[in-house]
């Protein structure tokens, strides 16, 4: 098993910021989040790593854009919840459609980019409901949170980590009005789901710096 | 349903409005219509009117009546 003090390595996408996470084991490695194949390929050759699993935490395309490339150079599965395994191929769930206004709007107009919508074909493996996976002693569940997007998954690898995508992302609040997003699914089911997280939990967002998620920061985001 | 009235009932349902709060609505007058409410809008007009907005023509989508200006630039009778 994995120890507490584990941490995996964090790329970050200079033009969106989210974060894509490696695991290794010895010379295999499992990715949550592909979200610049260049900057993953880059690192996956200089550690001599070869991919062998990618995870998904929601389909929003800022933490899927290097998917394509990554199932090209190499013979990956991945694992997804259903709804995000649907939302992956649409230019509307996957937001790549409007990314390109998006950022402009996010940057406060500094930033000016192309971002031409893609779709991806379907996970290779999905789940309705929690999904438990071991890799290499390892043991991945996978628990669907819908809200942010229909497919919003936490996944908390050895009952030490979590990687909570766009849930919990310091100094934000959750964002339901992105498309996919829903209010009511978040009250329904994210917030429940969320609110079953074990804490405190060394907890690695989509975006930003791992923190310590303790039942104290539950409560700034409504998790009685 | 007439094109100006498919362009209405966008906005009132988007942004819980009635009809006669839409003439000289301005981005960002009203707190539904932020960024986030922006973008959904543009992707609720492209699929309703079949066109596909440009991202400079995106960002200069002001206002109700600019809007409606940009739709008639996409052969939109309004």
């Amino acid at each position: 098993m994995c120890p507490f003090s584990y941490t995996p390595a964090c790329l970050t996408d200079p033009l969106t910021q989210s974060n894509c996470y490696i695991i290794a084991h010895d010379k295999q490695a499992l990715l949550i989040d592909p979200n610049n194949a260049p900057l993953i390929r880059s690192y996956l050759e200089a550690q001599h790593l070869l991919l062998e699993y990618v995870l998904l935490t929601h389909e929003h395309c800022d933490h899927m854009a290097g998917l394509n490339e990554l199932r090209q150079a190499y013979k990956v599965q991945v694992i997804a919840s259903k709804a995000c395994s649907d939302g992956i191929q649409s230019t509307t769930l996957n937001m790549s459609r409007i990314m390109e206004s998006y950022l402009y709007f996010k940057s406060k107009g500094s930033l000016r980019v192309s971002y031409p919508k893609f779709t991806c074909l379907a996970a290779d493996i999905t789940f309705d409901n929690s999904y438990l996976f071991t890799w290499y002693g390892h043991l991945f569940r996978c628990l669907p949170a819908a809200g942010h997007t229909p497919g919003s998954t936490c996944i908390i690898m050895d009952s030490a980590l979590l990687f909570s995508g766009d849930y919990f992302i310091p100094g934000e609040e959750v964002i339901t009005r992105l498309p996919g997003g829903s209010d009511e699914l978040y009250e329904q089911v994210g917030k429940k789901a969320l609110r079953a997280l074990p804490a405190p939990i060394r907890t690695y967002p989509g975006h930003g710096e791992s923190f310590l998620l303790t039942q104290e920061v539950k409560q700034t985001y409504g998790l009685y | 349903m007439t094109n100006a009235e498919k362009y209405d009932t966008l906005f009132m349902t988007n942004f819980k409005l009635t009809k006669d709060q839409l003439p000289g609505l301005k981005y960002r007058a009203i707190p539904l219509w932020d960024s986030m409410g922006h973008m959904t809008l543009m992707e609720e007009v492209e699929d309703t009117f079949d066109i596909s907005i440009d991202t400079p023509d995106v960002l200069s989508f002001s206002s109700y009546e600019k809007g409606m200006e940009i739709l008639r630039k996409y052969g939109v009778s309004i």
